[in-house]
């Protein structure tokens, strides 16, 4: 038994929380702008929380070239997030995605510094 | 690893029974979305699966669980694992880092642990303690004397000392 989730884990989590964001969105009436803002909110929030799993994975780790790894992990799930938030922003000019999008992309740039930082 | 209590009456269920019992397991201990219905419906399994207790295997199961349990294993403290990290020797490659003070190793070390560990990415803390941990990585590096490794490779001999530091103080996240 392992007791820490694999970057797999983390890639799938990821990935279901992305397609379940999709889904809501593509249910949404194109008239409301609040909807789409708090689509988005929730789509950074739940990316956060993936960030506080890899600290407490990296934390434990011992291996520097496996804790950049990680990082490199996360980099690849913000720009996925980030890419999602771009293109509601761009869908839906006024509903204020473009603020989550930049705080996304905020947290994809810390966490490619840990990444070169440990590498 | 030792059986678990009531082990020895489960694995009298044939493994055909135990596989639609794994599926609806599986459907409500672990989705990723825990409001679907599906995940809800695998709660209430749609037929009673009925045990039969064989004794005489339940018995034999009994007796192996009891001289497994009485093997005793000596696991070692978490400070016996923290001295010996701290005694580990350096890796090649930072024997330059073993100039720098053990103080400020731990100066350097609460400034790495909270913007490297930080659960709020976007504090002012945090990128204010990246700030400053760059900034003396840097100090220190241009105070070397003599031959020295590349920055990167010189500061990632600093984030191992810190990390091995933190280790040993078993430091939760601050930030």
């Amino acid at each position: 038994m392992t007791e820490c989730l694999a970057e797999s884990d983390v890639r799938e989590l990821a990935k279901a929380t992305l397609s379940a964001f999709d889904h809501h969105v593509a249910s949404l009436s194109p008239d409301l702008c609040v909807p789409f803002n708090q689509a988005a909110m929730r789509l950074e929030a739940e990316l956060l929380t993936i960030y506080k799993f890899v600290v407490q994975i990296v934390r434990k780790e011992d291996d520097l070239e496996r804790i950049a790894g990680w990082w490199s992990t996360m980099v690849a799930q913000c720009d996925q997030f980030a890419q999602r938030l771009h293109d509601l922003a761009r869908a839906h000019p006024d509903c204020g995605a473009d603020f989550f999008y930049d705080r996304v992309f905020d947290l994809r740039n810390k966490c490619q510094r840990l990444q070169e930082m440990h590498s | 690893m030792p059986a678990p209590p009531g082990d020895a009456l489960v694995a009298t269920i044939s493994a055909e029974r135990i596989a639609p019992l794994a599926k609806l397991y599986d459907r409500f201990a672990h989705p990723l979305d825990p409001c679907s219905p599906e995940r809800d419906s695998g709660i209430r399994p749609p037929s009673r699966v009925k045990i039969s207790v064989d004794t005489a295997r339940m018995r034999d199961a009994s007796a192996a669980n009891a001289s497994k349990s009485r093997t005793k294993f000596r696991l070692p403290t978490m400070s016996a694992i923290a001295i010996k990290m701290e005694q580990m020797p350096t890796p090649p490659g930072d024997p330059v880092v073993e100039s720098v003070s053990a103080e400020r190793i731990a100066l350097l070390a609460k400034l790495y642990d909270r913007f490297a560990h930080a659960l709020d990415p976007y504090s002012p803390e945090r990128d204010r303690a990246e700030q400053v941990f760059q900034q003396e990585i840097v100090d220190l590096y241009d105070r070397l004397q003599g031959s020295k490794p590349d920055l990167h490779a010189f500061k990632r001999a600093v984030i191992l000392r810190c990390r091995r530091h933190l280790r040993a103080s078993d430091k939760p996240p601050s930030v």
